[in-house]
């Protein structure tokens, strides 16, 4: 294979990822919003967390390719975070076409000096966003009646306060067709609105990336010197 | 661009140094140009202009040199902590979940957790249970049946976490309220200590309500002193108007059952006094309902003191009780009011109402004292 089709075959890998990616995370903002009775807040904050290893690996595609190393860590760590909801495996996919995308290089990518551990970094800043939302206890219990009547109910008893965990949820009939459910960790709006922050921050960080022309603004002197 | 121009650009082509613009022209151009291809598999194999931006000088050498050294030092370590983190996170999601099932100790756990649901909660009977591993914990849900007229907002669930244990007490407000302090029950914690040193398990209860069967009701109208028959027993109507649901109404009147038989005949009897107990928020309301429900009953049956009848009632719902009123009518035998309330308080009350507006024998239930016995609790 030529080096013009294996960069052609490079770029398309890196983009069916970002679109696999994309639709993953979408697809689990949507199961938060309609099976894990989660809000719109939420549903948010998690499909835009999930969806920021293709955000990096969209910006790499603008003259920062080592970016794209940090979008394929970026995505076995989402994939880390999902294996046990069924859908990790789509991340690990991902991160596999782009590790070959990036194989389909006929050059390391160019990178800054601090990339070594800047990626990595950036990898593991992905997980602030997922602490972030669950940063804060809060236990939620709603009573609804036969008639579709939805009340909150109090929630004495569940631990609340600061404290790193994810909601286990449960609920109950009684023969009069009342349905209670309650929730130990619901996630509020400020909760996510600081992980929808959190990640937009990430995002910027990877707008500021350094381009490939910036590693090496002499790049066109340079190389004339060395092909002369 | 030109033929030339793009020529120019390819070494950037490659080191992907062109903005998107510019790469989609080179893009088209390479399409079409065989021979910028080749070139192109000319330029691509070594990164010469690295080399010679460095210089060949011993100095540069050697600082070269001590900086790969050190790149590659930087790198080995940020590999180790990246493992490391990686691993660490592998081993809570995965690892750890499953050591922690090991050796039995999930059902342990099962079985101390059926032990402490059924000792908080006297009359519920644990009829099935299953463990689930999740991400951060492990999950056992326990099918119960319970007394009739309770709810599952009667029970007491029980939480039991990596060796601390969380048992509601009596009397709490809240559907699933946690006490902290597995003090407040010593003999749970005497039995929680069977779950071991260790353990993960967090107990969610999904409640299967069931009802009494017939003969078990008609075991207890055998040991009255009336001579009584039983045609109905159940304990859970809708809470809504029977006008506008009358099928899903007419479904839970044959629910109720112990045996899970379908009971709805032409001589059936039945209202509710499910939702009497600590029904979040709407106690009052509750009573205050079946109240009028009782009386609205009664009035039906004073023209019928033959009547045999069990009557419960349910919050709201006196047209379903002067529905299932109307389909005794047609039976005679029917001569004795059967009221059964959540408590002792409350059996009284429509005992005294019952016997100051109708001349039919009253007998009044308490049914969370009295009726656990039933159903083979």
């Amino acid at each position: 294979m030529d080096t013009y089709r294996r960069i052609r075959v490079g770029r398309g890998l890196t983009w069916a990822g970002i679109l696999l990616g994309a639709a993953a995370a979408g697809t689990v903002g949507i199961l938060n919003l309609t099976i894990g009775d989660g809000s719109v807040y939420s549903a948010l904050a998690f499909a835009a967390m999930l969806a920021i290893p293709s955000i990096f690996a969209f910006i790499s595609l603008d003259r920062r390719p080592s970016l794209l190393t940090a979008a394929t860590m970026t995505a076995v760590v989402a994939g880390v975070f999902l294996i046990m909801a069924g859908i990790g495996f789509i991340y690990f996919l991902v991160a596999t076409l782009w590790y070959f995308a990036n194989g389909r290089r006929p050059r390391p990518a160019p990178a800054p000096s601090w990339a070594t551990w800047g990626r990595p970094l950036l990898a593991a800043a992905a997980l602030v966003p997922l602490l972030v939302l669950v940063a804060h206890l809060d236990p939620e219990c709603t009573v609804t009646s036969a008639d579709g009547t939805v009340t909150s109910a109090p929630a004495d008893g569940y631990p609340t306060g600061w404290s790193f965990a994810f909601g286990t949820s449960g609920s109950g009939h009684s023969g009069d067709g009342t349905t209670t459910s309650c929730t130990s960790n619901t996630i509020r709006p400020w909760e996510a609105l600081s992980s929808l922050a959190m990640t937009s921050g990430l995002a910027w960080v990877g707008t500021r990336w350094p381009t490939t022309a910036e590693l090496e603004p002499d790049a066109e002197i340079v190389r004339s010197s060395a092909f002369d | 661009m030109t033929h030339d121009e793009i020529q120019d650009l390819l070494e950037a082509y490659v080191d992907d140094r062109l903005d998107r613009q510019t790469r989609r022209e080179v893009d088209n151009h390479l399409k079409t140009c065989a021979e910028c291809r080749a070139i192109l598999d000319d330029v691509a194999p070594v990164d010469l202009h690295s080399v010679a931006t460095s210089g060949f000088d011993q100095v540069s050498l050697r600082r070269m040199a001590r900086r790969s050294v050190m790149r590659t030092a930087w790198s080995t370590v940020v590999l180790l902590i990246a493992g490391f983190l990686l691993m660490t996170i592998l081993s809570a999601l995965i690892y750890q979940p499953l050591i922690v099932n090991r050796g039995g100790r999930a059902a342990d756990a099962a079985r101390a957790s059926i032990d402490v649901v059924s000792m908080i909660n006297p009359g519920v009977m644990v009829v099935d249970g299953e463990i689930q591993s999740g991400l951060w914990n492990r999950t056992i849900t326990l099918e119960t049946v319970f007394p009739v007229g309770s709810s599952h907002l009667d029970l007491d669930p029980v939480e039991v976490r990596l060796g601390a244990s969380a048992l509601t007490g009596p009397g709490g407000a809240a559907p699933w309220p946690y006490l902290l302090d597995r003090d407040d029950v010593p003999d749970a914690g005497d039995r929680l200590s069977r779950l071991g040193a260790g353990t993960v398990a967090t107990v969610q209860i999904q409640y299967v309500e069931e009802s009494i069967s017939l003969d078990q009701a008609q075991a207890i109208a055998d040991d009255t002193d009336y001579d009584t028959r039983v045609v109905w027993a159940g304990f859970t109507l809708l809470e809504s108007d029977t006008e506008s649901m009358p099928i899903a109404t007419a479904g839970y009147l044959g629910y109720g059952t112990c045996l899970g038989q379908e009971i709805f005949d032409d001589d059936l009897l039945g209202a509710t006094s499910a939702g009497f107990g600590r029904s979040v928020g709407n106690a009052l309301a509750s009573i205050t309902g079946a109240l009028h429900s009782v009386v609205a009953a009664l009035e039906n049956l004073e023209g019928h003191p033959d009547w045999i009848t069990n009557l419960t009632f349910h919050p709201g719902s006196a047209s379903d009780a002067r529905e299932a009123i109307d389909r005794l009518n047609s039976d005679p035998k029917v001569r004795t009011l059967v009221i059964t309330g959540p408590s002792d308080e409350l059996a009284l009350q429509l005992e005294e109402i019952a016997g100051n507006d109708t001349t039919a024998q009253v007998l009044a239930v308490d049914f969370y004292n009295w009726v656990p016995g039933m159903c083979g609790r």
